[in-house]
């Protein structure tokens, strides 16, 4: 290798090691299995794409949901913007320069996109063939100094050309300034003379992207120039914040003779907790909508405790729900969750057949025998008979089963909230009770909503007769919505409130319908909120109890650290662990660390080094003695390629004349001590005050035992 | 506020009340070219001075011969925008869209905005060119030389913008050899203004009084009717504005004055304050007036009508109504804590809004602050407090004793408070600002408060056994982090080391208010007050 003799080559000074791809062979190839007892060999690959139609499908649907609520913020900016200088108040002092914030923290900017886009479309309301009003975005990295403001939102509007045709060449130094708003007045009045739109109704809209970060003088400039042009440029602002409309950042950030010239109005969205709810509400407990993977509770419950604790934005948690799919996907038997994944039922059978898929083929048959699929009666003949189709027809079942249980525990679900809504509406407190709606999902889940729906069922039983005929309404109107296929399944209590209803008409007492009513309902919770762990093979739609891998999502990097600092080996694959000698394979930073905790605040460097050498020393001499009994396995228990060649080095120094290779022995432990030093340097462990000669500084100084 | 042409200086002393003996002055200064440079201070409502001296000299009899331009300090921003605004204004020329844009004087090209020579140069071709005009016009005495005047707005904002051209500016006639008059008008005073070394001359100064109760209420009037010719002109068939409710908005006006002029005397201010109320207040006399009417059709000389005000004792009692919402309005509006236009819809007394809109200006009062993760919450908290207490307080502030309750102490009188009260009596930190403090100090406040305060209300987990292990993971986890820097750009917390400096921990600095950590202690449920150095 030309490589290697040049690194040893001292004359040297640069040496080039070409990209080798064969180093990294098996990209392509799918990471290992977390259960290869039980695995197959495309196993991997399908899951993956299982996964991805799964999220596919859950996003589309969150992405639907997110989307609505932007809609009535648009609609309102949008209003906003229209009619911002036509519905001014007469007999004010003086015109104020129209400011619409908009608080956009829980959700992604494209907000602005949809708001810019409406504002620029053609309405046909205000011209015939043109965009109603001309949108510029501002953002703050252009904005440091006024000049570049002002010159990013002047040369924002002329650089389109107000008669459509050939832009007019302004001349650089006889023209006015790119800058000079008096540029933009003489542009707008082009347009308006060319729209012949003598109301000059178009509006000019600045879009001020993360506002906070514009600095408060330059803006404070701006806005004064901007509004002393008002009655000739009709600008109007969009800011887009990302503090809390209360308290207020313009507010407490600019001075009353600015705030004085502005009209701001705000649109705040609405609370991001709720529009949580919402979502998680319409996405997994809709009737109408089935997500392929049904969430349990415990990623229910992170979602929530993430969202209120650490970060209310919805994009985090579109995050959280596609990791909680592929965690799921880890699971070998999920390959089967989708219809037909592996082909038609004959290609199926195909894959299933090889011997590769033996395992997972095993694992499965084993997952059914103990299922509920198989009646007890047969199971000592059917297992004879057991095919891998039959196998596959039985999960079928099974996802039927599942898929319709989901279904109509989402759609008791939801009358249960109807219910307590209803109860709520009509002044009854009490059901409100301490949970939130993820809460009872939760417990809806577990199949624990026993408390919750009994007592609502108990007030059902109380109502007057003036509530209960809305009440039975209601409940008559919800599953009269609900689908066909719910509706066959529900016809018992689907009829049962039928009567209800038709005893409305007759003479009979709110009592003698409520008080059935109550107790129909309540056996119709009873039997459809169970757990979805009672359904056969239900690990495969269902993520259940599940612990979510929050460590994924807030990992705590200094604890990492420290903890591979301390037990390197730990993090070592198991295949390469060579066991039983502790201290023995230690790599030099670890040994260093070690040091480094048990001193205190300054480090001497040099005592440091000779305690390194100690160490050292020691392990030279052990691994010697135990050098003679076996001498073979020398590379295979090094952790790194690196550290394998000091070993044989290590072999070659007992071997040789000890006295000539001390030296270089010597040589040898300085060099790898200052290697360690420098990497506990680079991750930050130590700070060069230059105060004491030879000293470093520790900077961490919790015992990370 | 555009007058016609046919206005003259009795209505510019109408509109102007109490401006009288400044009109009369500044035009007989500017009348004849006798001063080059006048300096106008005026505390209290320049913007009206400038509206006013706009149109003394666009329009005011003698005056308005003389050549105007109007800029304004803060909109021309470098060298080169106030040289094209003066002469494009000067010069009467009209930037046109259609011919790129150019400057005065149009198509020959000639550059006059690179330095102050070829501005001066530009002034001078100006007068040279209206010489010809004149001449060429009525063939009178060429030697009459056309007066300029210059007037710059905010001319304090010079000395930040523009500090080189105060001087040029200040000798512009010298050094151009124009009668060119400039006056500066400002807030501030010459004194603050003036470079140094003498290198300007001292100008004709020109002081502007506060404006008394009774120009006050006049010019509010004078806005009335300008307001109910426009309207009138605009052929709307509001009657709020009607001329005949003149005598009734008089009162309201004195009213409104008495009110707020404990808080502000600014007239534009108080105009904002009584247009926002002034509709809500008139409707109960117009619908009066058209029960009285009854609900015939509406006439289309309406307007025109005469309307019948109410008599002295409806009226008293109308004011004494309405007392307690504009108390509300100058509370909401004088800080803008709404506008004028959504406060008039809101407290439109039809609409039995009162008592909703009285909450609604409560709550502006009380902060409550939702949209912020539990974390960010607790993040701005310790900011507040590593902000305000010194950092040598923490150990005691924050510290847990061995037995862990009860042990913290807190010292009210402080021995160094004693000592200090001979001296000077020593300002709380939370009244002269926050203090500095570096990333770790903050971590460790955090932890200490969430210790304290958020344990019970974390999921547990039950691989942490030491008490406080779990806080210390928390504390380090990436999100923690990624808040800190969010309230950064929020603003709510202020780096004040450059991002990209890596030596050293980060340092920041607190921004929110006492008020704002009030209400998010009080939303945790935690005691900010015994957390405090110098608990209020």
């Amino acid at each position: 290798m030309t490589v290697d003799t040049d690194l040893e080559d001292v004359n040297q000074t640069t040496v080039y090691i070409p990209f080798n791809a064969s180093d990294d062979t098996g990209v392509d190839t799918a990471p290992a299995s977390l259960f290869p007892e039980r695995d197959f060999h495309q196993g991997c690959h399908l899951r993956l794409q299982a996964c991805r139609a799964a999220w596919g499908k859950c996003l589309e649907r969150m992405q639907e949901l997110i989307h609505s609520l932007h809609a009535p913020v648009v609609e309102s900016v949008v209003e906003q913007v229209k009619k911002c200088y036509t519905d001014e108040l007469p007999g004010l002092p003086y015109p104020e320069l129209p400011v619409i914030s908009v608080t956009s923290s829980s959700t992604s900017s494209s907000l602005f996109d949809e708001i810019s886009f409406r504002l620029e479309e053609n309405t046909d309301e205000l011209f015939e063939d043109t965009n109603d009003h001309f949108v510029t975005r501002v953002f703050p990295s252009d904005c440091t100094t006024l000049t570049g403001m002002m010159k990013v939102i002047v040369s924002g509007f002329v650089s389109r050309s107000p008669t459509g045709g050939q832009d007019i060449k302004r001349k650089p130094s006889t023209s006015l300034a790119a800058y000079d708003i008096a540029l933009l007045e003489a542009w707008y009045r082009a347009v308006c003379d060319t729209r012949d739109d003598r109301h000059r109704r178009s509006r000019l809209v600045v879009i001020m992207h993360d506002f906070e970060q514009l600095e408060p003088q330059v803006v404070q400039d701006m806005f004064e120039i901007c509004s002393s042009y008002i009655s000739r440029v009709p600008l109007v602002f969009i800011l887009a914040l990302a503090s809390p409309p209360s308290p207020s950042y313009i507010r407490a950030t600019y001075p009353h003779s600015l705030l004085a010239l502005l009209r701001v109005r705000d649109c705040p969205f609405p609370l991001a907790q709720t529009s949580l709810h919402n979502i998680l509400l319409e996405t997994f407990f809709d009737p109408t909508f089935e997500p392929e993977i049904m969430i349990g509770p415990t990623t229910i419950d992170f979602a929530v405790e993430f969202f209120t604790r650490h970060n209310s934005s919805l994009d985090g948690l579109l995050s959280i729900l596609q990791l909680a799919h592929m965690k799921h996907f880890e699971e070998p038997l999920t390959v089967l969750a989708p219809a037909q994944v592996l082909g038609q039922p004959k290609d199926a059978a195909k894959v299933l057949l090889t011997p590769d898929a033996f395992p997972f083929l095993d694992a499965l048959f084993a997952r059914i025998h103990e299922s509920t699929l198989i009646a007890p009666v047969e199971h000592a003949t059917s297992w004879r008979s057991a095919t891998a189709d039959s196998l596959l027809s039985l999960v079928e079942t099974a996802r039927e089963t599942f898929r319709m249980r989901a279904k109509l525990l989402r759609v008791a679900f939801r009358l249960v909230l109807h219910v307590r809504q209803f109860l709520l509406v009509q002044g009854h407190k009490t059901v409100q009770g301490d949970q939130t709606v993820p809460d009872l999902m939760c417990l809806a889940l577990r199949g624990r909503l026993g408390s919750v729906y009994g007592h609502l069922c108990s007030m059902v039983r109380k109502l007057p007769a003036a509530q209960l005929e809305e009440f039975v309404r209601e409940v008559h109107d919800f599953f009269e919505n609900a689908p066909e296929d719910v509706k066959a399944a529900e016809d018992e209590v689907i009829s049962r409130v039928e009567i209800a209803y038709k005893m409305l008409g007759r003479d009979v007492s709110a009592q003698d319908i409520s008080s059935p009513l109550g107790n129909w309902l309540s056996e119709y919770f009873r039997l459809r909120i169970v757990a979805l762990e009672d359904a056969p093979l239900w690990d495969i739609w269902y993520t259940g109890s599940m612990p979510f891998p929050s460590e994924l999502i807030n990992p705590s990097p200094r604890a990492s650290i420290l903890a591979g600092l301390t037990r390197p080996l730990d993090y070592v694959s198991p295949g390469q662990q060579s066991g039983d000698d502790e201290d023995g394979d230690l790599p030099d930073i670890s040994i260093l660390f070690k040091g480094y905790l048990e001193s205190a605040k300054m480090i001497n460097v040099y005592d440091w080094f000779e305690s390194f050498a100690v160490f050292l020393e020691a392990r030279k001499r052990r691994v010697g003695k135990t050098r003679i009994p076996d001498g073979a396995d020398e590379t295979s228990r090094t952790p790194s390629k690196k550290k394998g060649k000091q070993k044989q080095v290590e072999g070659e120094v007992v071997d040789k004349n000890a006295g000539e290779d001390e030296e270089e022995w010597l040589m040898e432990v300085q060099v790898r001590f200052i290697r360690a030093l420098q990497e506990l340097d680079y991750l930050g462990f130590i700070k060069h005050t230059g105060r004491k000669a030879d000293h470093v500084m520790r900077t961490v100084f919790d015992s990370p035992e | 506020m555009a007058l016609d042409e046919s206005s003259s200086p009795p209505r510019l002393s109408e509109q102007f009340s109490g401006y009288e003996k400044f009109i009369s002055h500044i035009t007989s200064v500017t009348s004849s070219f006798v001063l080059p440079f006048l300096y106008i201070t005026d505390r209290h409502n320049p913007r009206i001075t400038a509206s006013l001296l706009n149109q003394i000299y666009r329009n005011g009899g003698d005056c308005s011969r003389a050549r105007f331009a109007h800029i304004n300090a803060t909109a021309c921003f470098t060298a080169r925008l106030l040289y094209d605004t003066v002469l494009n204004a000067l010069a009467g020329w009209e930037v046109a869209w259609e011919n790129g844009c150019q400057n005065w004087p149009g198509e020959d090209g000639k550059r006059y905005n690179d330095s102050i020579d070829s501005f001066l140069h530009g002034l001078r071709n100006l007068r040279n060119k209206f010489r010809e005009g004149k001449a060429k016009g009525n063939g009178s005495t060429v030697d009459e030389e056309p007066t300029m005047v210059l007037l710059v707005e905010r001319a304090e904002r010079l000395k930040d913008n523009l500090p080189d051209l105060i001087v040029p500016l200040t000798r512009l006639a010298e050094l151009s050899q124009v009668k060119i008059t400039t006056i500066l008008l400002s807030s501030a005073r010459w004194e603050d203004i003036k470079p140094p070394l003498g290198a300007s001359p001292d100008p004709y100064f020109i002081d502007i009084d506060p404006s008394s109760k009774q120009d006050t209420v006049d010019s509010l009037l004078f806005e009335f009717r300008s307001t109910s010719t426009k309207q009138a002109d605009a052929g709307t068939q509001d009657k709020t504005y009607h001329p005949s409710l003149l005598p009734l908005y008089e009162q309201y006006v004195e009213h409104v004055y008495n009110v707020c002029s404990l808080y502000t005397t600014n007239i534009q201010e108080l105009q904002y304050i009584a247009a926002a109320r002034w509709p809500g207040f008139v409707k109960p006399v117009l619908q009066e007036q058209n029960d009285a009417n009854g609900d015939g059709d509406p006439d289309p000389d309406a307007i025109r009508n005469e309307l019948t005000l109410p008599a002295s004792d409806g009226r008293m009692r109308l004011l004494k109504f309405f007392t307690p919402s504009l108390t509300a309005a100058l509370d909401v509006l004088y800080p803008r804590l709404t506008n004028a236009t959504d406060w008039a819809l809101a407290n439109d007394p039809d609409m039995q809004a009162q008592d909703e809109a009285q909450c609604q200006t409560n709550t502006e009062g009380s902060i409550i602050v939702d949209h912020l993760p539990r974390m960010s919450k607790f993040i701005l908290l310790a900011a507040f407090l590593a902000s305000t207490n010194p950092a040598k307080s923490d150990v005691r502030m924050f510290g847990r004793g061995a037995d862990k309750q009860k042990r913290r102490r807190r010292k009210f009188a402080s021995p160094k408070k004693v000592g200090a009260q001979a001296t000077v009596a020593k300002v709380p930190q939370r009244l002269l600002g926050p203090v500095v403090f570096p990333l770790d100090r903050l971590l460790a406040i955090l932890g200490a408060l969430l210790e304290e305060n958020d344990v019970e209300n974390r999921p547990h987990e039950s691989c942490f056994e030491l008490p406080g292990e779990q806080t210390d993971m928390e504390l380090g986890r990436v999100h923690i982090y990624a808040a800190i820097s969010e309230l950064t750009s929020m603003r709510a917390l202020h780096r004040t080391t450059a991002v990209e400096k890596l030596e050293g921990p980060p340092m920041y600095k607190c921004g929110i208010s006492f008020r704002v950590a009030g209400a998010i202690a009080k939303g945790l449920q935690v005691p900010l007050n015994d957390l405090m150095w110098d608990p209020l």
